[in-house]
Protein backbone atom coordinates (compact mmCIF):
# COMPACT_ATOMS: atom_id res chain seq x y z
CA UNK A 1 0.00 0.00 0.00
CA UNK A 2 1.23 3.47 -0.83
CA UNK A 3 2.19 5.36 2.31
CA UNK A 4 0.57 8.78 2.00
CA UNK A 5 3.06 10.38 4.34
CA UNK A 6 6.15 9.48 2.44
CA UNK A 7 8.52 12.34 1.98
CA UNK A 8 8.32 14.29 -1.21
CA UNK A 9 4.72 13.28 -1.62
CA UNK A 10 3.35 15.25 1.27
CA UNK A 11 2.28 18.12 -0.97
CA UNK A 12 -1.45 18.76 -1.02
CA UNK A 13 -2.01 17.49 -4.54
CA UNK A 14 -4.32 14.85 -5.91
CA UNK A 15 -5.14 12.15 -3.43
CA UNK A 16 -3.34 13.69 -0.46
CA UNK A 17 -5.47 15.74 1.91
CA UNK A 18 -4.62 19.39 2.52
CA UNK A 19 -2.11 19.85 5.37
CA UNK A 20 -4.67 21.56 7.60
CA UNK A 21 -6.97 18.57 7.51
CA UNK A 22 -4.48 16.24 9.22
CA UNK A 23 -4.42 15.60 12.89
CA UNK A 24 -1.59 14.21 14.96
CA UNK A 25 -3.46 10.95 15.33
CA UNK A 26 -3.54 10.48 11.58
CA UNK A 27 0.24 10.57 11.49
CA UNK A 28 0.64 7.80 13.99
CA UNK A 29 0.40 4.88 11.56
CA UNK A 30 3.36 6.22 9.58
CA UNK A 31 5.60 5.90 12.64
CA UNK A 32 5.53 2.21 11.97
CA UNK A 33 8.25 -0.17 10.86
CA UNK A 34 8.40 1.20 7.31
CA UNK A 35 9.38 4.74 8.24
CA UNK A 36 11.70 3.47 10.97
CA UNK A 37 13.43 1.20 8.47
CA UNK A 38 13.91 4.16 6.15
CA UNK A 39 15.36 6.21 8.99
CA UNK A 40 17.82 3.41 9.68
CA UNK A 41 18.78 3.27 6.01
CA UNK A 42 19.32 7.02 5.83
CA UNK A 43 21.48 7.05 8.95
CA UNK A 44 23.73 4.34 7.58
CA UNK A 45 23.83 5.93 4.11
CA UNK A 46 24.91 9.24 5.62
CA UNK A 47 27.77 7.54 7.39
CA UNK A 48 28.76 5.54 4.33
CA UNK A 49 28.76 8.60 2.04
CA UNK A 50 31.39 10.26 4.19
CA UNK A 51 33.45 7.10 4.62
CA UNK A 52 33.93 6.66 0.88
CA UNK A 53 35.16 10.23 0.45
CA UNK A 54 38.87 10.77 0.08
CA UNK A 55 40.46 12.10 3.28
CA UNK A 56 40.87 15.85 2.64
CA UNK A 57 44.48 16.87 1.95
CA UNK A 58 44.44 19.36 4.79
CA UNK A 59 44.31 16.50 7.29
CA UNK A 60 47.02 14.45 5.65
CA UNK A 61 49.25 17.52 5.59
CA UNK A 62 48.41 18.39 9.16
CA UNK A 63 49.46 14.98 10.42
CA UNK A 64 52.65 15.07 8.38
CA UNK A 65 53.51 18.46 9.81
CA UNK A 66 52.88 17.31 13.35
CA UNK A 67 55.10 14.27 12.89
CA UNK A 68 57.84 16.34 11.24
CA UNK A 69 57.83 18.87 14.03
CA UNK A 70 58.25 16.05 16.47
CA UNK A 71 61.27 14.54 14.71
CA UNK A 72 62.93 17.94 14.49
CA UNK A 73 62.21 18.70 18.11
CA UNK A 74 63.65 15.49 19.48
CA UNK B 1 57.11 1.43 13.27
CA UNK B 2 57.65 3.75 16.20
CA UNK B 3 54.85 4.47 18.64
CA UNK B 4 54.66 7.92 17.14
CA UNK B 5 54.17 6.61 13.62
CA UNK B 6 51.66 4.10 14.84
CA UNK B 7 49.73 6.87 16.54
CA UNK B 8 49.86 9.00 13.41
CA UNK B 9 48.57 6.12 11.30
CA UNK B 10 45.82 5.53 13.80
CA UNK B 11 44.71 9.14 13.53
CA UNK B 12 44.80 9.03 9.75
CA UNK B 13 42.65 5.92 9.71
CA UNK B 14 40.15 7.46 12.12
CA UNK B 15 39.53 10.58 10.05
CA UNK B 16 36.67 9.25 7.88
CA UNK B 17 34.66 8.10 10.91
CA UNK B 18 35.42 11.31 12.79
CA UNK B 19 34.22 13.32 9.82
CA UNK B 20 31.04 11.29 9.51
CA UNK B 21 30.24 11.92 13.17
CA UNK B 22 31.17 15.61 12.98
CA UNK B 23 29.15 16.26 9.81
CA UNK B 24 26.14 14.62 11.40
CA UNK B 25 26.53 16.72 14.53
CA UNK B 26 27.26 20.06 12.83
CA UNK B 27 25.26 19.79 9.63
CA UNK B 28 27.91 21.53 7.57
CA UNK B 29 31.16 20.06 6.31
CA UNK B 30 33.04 23.32 6.80
CA UNK B 31 32.23 23.48 10.49
CA UNK B 32 32.65 19.72 10.85
CA UNK B 33 36.12 19.70 9.31
CA UNK B 34 37.25 22.47 11.65
CA UNK B 35 36.01 20.33 14.51
CA UNK B 36 37.89 17.31 13.15
CA UNK B 37 41.06 19.38 12.82
CA UNK B 38 40.75 20.56 16.40
CA UNK B 39 40.20 16.96 17.46
CA UNK B 40 43.36 15.78 15.69
CA UNK B 41 45.41 18.58 17.24
CA UNK B 42 44.12 17.80 20.70
CA UNK B 43 44.68 14.11 20.23
CA UNK B 44 48.24 14.75 19.12
CA UNK B 45 48.95 17.06 22.04
CA UNK B 46 47.60 14.43 24.43
CA UNK B 47 49.05 11.37 22.75
CA UNK B 48 51.06 10.49 25.83
CA UNK B 49 47.83 9.95 27.73
CA UNK B 50 46.60 7.46 25.15
CA UNK B 51 47.49 3.84 25.82
CA UNK B 52 48.38 1.99 22.66
CA UNK B 53 46.24 -1.06 22.21
CA UNK B 54 43.17 0.53 23.77
CA UNK B 55 40.15 1.80 21.87
CA UNK B 56 41.51 4.76 19.94
CA UNK B 57 38.28 5.45 18.10
CA UNK B 58 36.34 5.77 21.35
CA UNK B 59 39.00 8.06 22.75
CA UNK B 60 38.82 10.26 19.64
CA UNK B 61 35.02 10.38 19.66
CA UNK B 62 35.19 11.70 23.22
CA UNK B 63 37.65 14.45 22.23
CA UNK B 64 35.53 15.42 19.22
CA UNK B 65 32.38 15.46 21.28
CA UNK B 66 33.95 17.66 23.96
CA UNK B 67 35.03 20.09 21.25
CA UNK B 68 31.55 20.11 19.78
CA UNK B 69 29.86 20.89 23.08
CA UNK B 70 32.36 23.61 23.96
CA UNK B 71 31.55 25.26 20.65
CA UNK B 72 27.85 24.51 20.92
CA UNK B 73 27.63 26.31 24.25
CA UNK B 74 29.29 29.33 22.71
CA UNK B 75 26.99 29.42 19.70
CA UNK B 76 23.78 28.33 21.33
CA UNK B 77 21.83 31.20 19.87
CA UNK B 78 22.85 30.47 16.29
CA UNK B 79 20.75 28.43 13.91
CA UNK B 80 22.33 25.46 12.17
CA UNK B 81 24.39 26.34 9.13
CA UNK B 82 22.07 26.24 6.20
CA UNK B 83 24.93 25.35 3.82
CA UNK B 84 24.88 21.93 5.32
CA UNK B 85 21.24 21.55 4.50
CA UNK B 86 21.70 22.63 0.92
CA UNK B 87 24.56 20.28 0.58
CA UNK B 88 22.56 17.37 1.81
CA UNK B 89 20.36 17.62 -1.23
CA UNK B 90 23.42 17.16 -3.43
CA UNK B 91 24.57 13.95 -1.90
CA UNK B 92 21.96 11.59 -3.16
CA UNK B 93 20.61 11.07 -6.60
CA UNK B 94 17.01 12.20 -7.10
CA UNK B 95 14.82 10.58 -4.49
CA UNK B 96 14.06 7.00 -5.26
CA UNK B 97 10.51 5.86 -5.11
CA UNK B 98 9.52 5.21 -1.55
CA UNK B 99 12.63 6.65 0.01
CA UNK B 100 12.93 9.61 2.27
CA UNK B 101 14.57 12.54 0.65
CA UNK B 102 18.06 12.96 2.01
CA UNK B 103 17.98 16.74 2.38
CA UNK B 104 14.77 16.60 4.30
CA UNK B 105 16.20 13.86 6.48
CA UNK B 106 19.32 15.85 7.32
CA UNK B 107 17.28 18.92 8.14
CA UNK B 108 15.13 16.90 10.51
CA UNK B 109 18.20 15.39 12.16
CA UNK B 110 19.53 18.87 12.92
CA UNK B 111 16.32 19.72 14.70
CA UNK B 112 16.92 17.04 17.32
CA UNK B 113 18.48 18.04 20.63
CA UNK B 114 22.22 17.32 20.42
CA UNK B 115 22.13 14.51 22.99
CA UNK B 116 19.58 12.66 20.89
CA UNK B 117 21.37 13.46 17.66
CA UNK B 118 24.71 12.14 18.85
CA UNK B 119 23.04 9.00 20.19
CA UNK B 120 21.48 8.34 16.81
CA UNK B 121 24.73 9.06 14.98
CA UNK B 122 26.82 6.78 17.15
CA UNK B 123 24.39 3.90 17.31
CA UNK B 124 22.30 4.25 14.16
CA UNK B 125 24.92 5.64 11.76
CA UNK B 126 28.26 4.37 13.00
CA UNK B 127 26.78 1.13 14.26
CA UNK B 128 28.39 1.23 17.71
CA UNK B 129 26.94 -1.00 20.41
CA UNK B 130 24.85 0.86 23.01
CA UNK B 131 27.49 0.11 25.64
CA UNK B 132 30.24 1.81 23.69
CA UNK B 133 28.10 4.79 22.74
CA UNK B 134 27.12 5.18 26.41
CA UNK B 135 30.78 5.19 27.42
CA UNK B 136 31.60 7.87 24.87
CA UNK B 137 28.72 10.05 26.02
CA UNK B 138 29.39 9.26 29.66
CA UNK B 139 25.87 8.13 30.38
CA UNK B 140 24.19 4.90 31.45
CA UNK B 141 23.40 2.28 28.82
CA UNK B 142 19.70 2.66 29.60
CA UNK B 143 19.95 6.40 29.04
CA UNK B 144 21.60 5.80 25.68
CA UNK B 145 18.86 3.39 24.67
CA UNK B 146 16.14 5.82 25.58
CA UNK B 147 17.88 8.67 23.75
CA UNK B 148 18.07 6.60 20.58
CA UNK B 149 14.46 5.61 20.92
CA UNK B 150 13.25 9.16 21.56
CA UNK B 151 15.38 10.43 18.69
CA UNK B 152 13.82 7.92 16.29
CA UNK B 153 10.29 8.80 17.37
CA UNK B 154 11.00 12.51 17.07
CA UNK B 155 12.58 12.07 13.64
CA UNK B 156 9.61 10.07 12.43
CA UNK B 157 7.30 12.83 13.66
CA UNK B 158 9.36 15.54 11.96
CA UNK B 159 9.46 13.60 8.71
CA UNK B 160 5.73 13.03 8.78
CA UNK B 161 4.93 16.72 9.05
CA UNK B 162 3.92 18.58 5.92
CA UNK B 163 6.82 20.62 4.55
CA UNK B 164 7.19 23.90 6.38
CA UNK B 165 8.83 27.02 5.06
CA UNK B 166 12.26 26.32 6.44
CA UNK B 167 12.14 22.79 5.12
CA UNK B 168 11.54 24.15 1.66
CA UNK B 169 15.01 25.68 1.85
CA UNK B 170 16.49 22.21 1.87
CA UNK B 171 15.12 21.66 -1.60
CA UNK B 172 17.70 24.07 -2.98
CA UNK B 173 20.51 22.19 -4.56
CA UNK B 174 24.17 23.10 -4.79
CA UNK B 175 26.75 23.35 -2.08
CA UNK B 176 29.87 22.20 -0.54
CA UNK B 177 29.72 18.52 -1.10
CA UNK B 178 29.39 18.43 -4.85
CA UNK B 179 33.16 18.49 -5.28
CA UNK B 180 33.70 15.99 -2.52
CA UNK B 181 31.17 13.62 -4.02
CA UNK B 182 33.00 13.69 -7.31
CA UNK B 183 36.14 12.68 -5.50
CA UNK B 184 34.30 9.94 -3.70
CA UNK B 185 35.21 6.88 -5.79
CA UNK B 186 38.90 7.67 -5.40
CA UNK B 187 38.70 6.98 -1.68
CA UNK B 188 40.54 4.02 -0.33
CA UNK B 189 43.35 4.19 -2.83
Amino acid sequence: MQDPFRSGEAKPTGDTPAPGSRTAAEFKPSFGPDLQAQIGDQLRAMHHDVLIEKVPDRFVQLLEQLAKKETKGS
Amino acid sequence: MSDEQEFQQGLLGAIPRLRAFAIGLCGSTGVADDLVQETLLRAWANRNSFQIGTNMMGWLYVILRNGFYAEFRKRKHEVPDIDGLHAAAMVTAPAQEGHLEFGEFRAALLKLPPDQREALLLVGSSGLPYEEAAKICQCAVGTMKSRVSRARTRLAALLSEPLGQDDAATKVTGGWRSAAVELGPAAGE
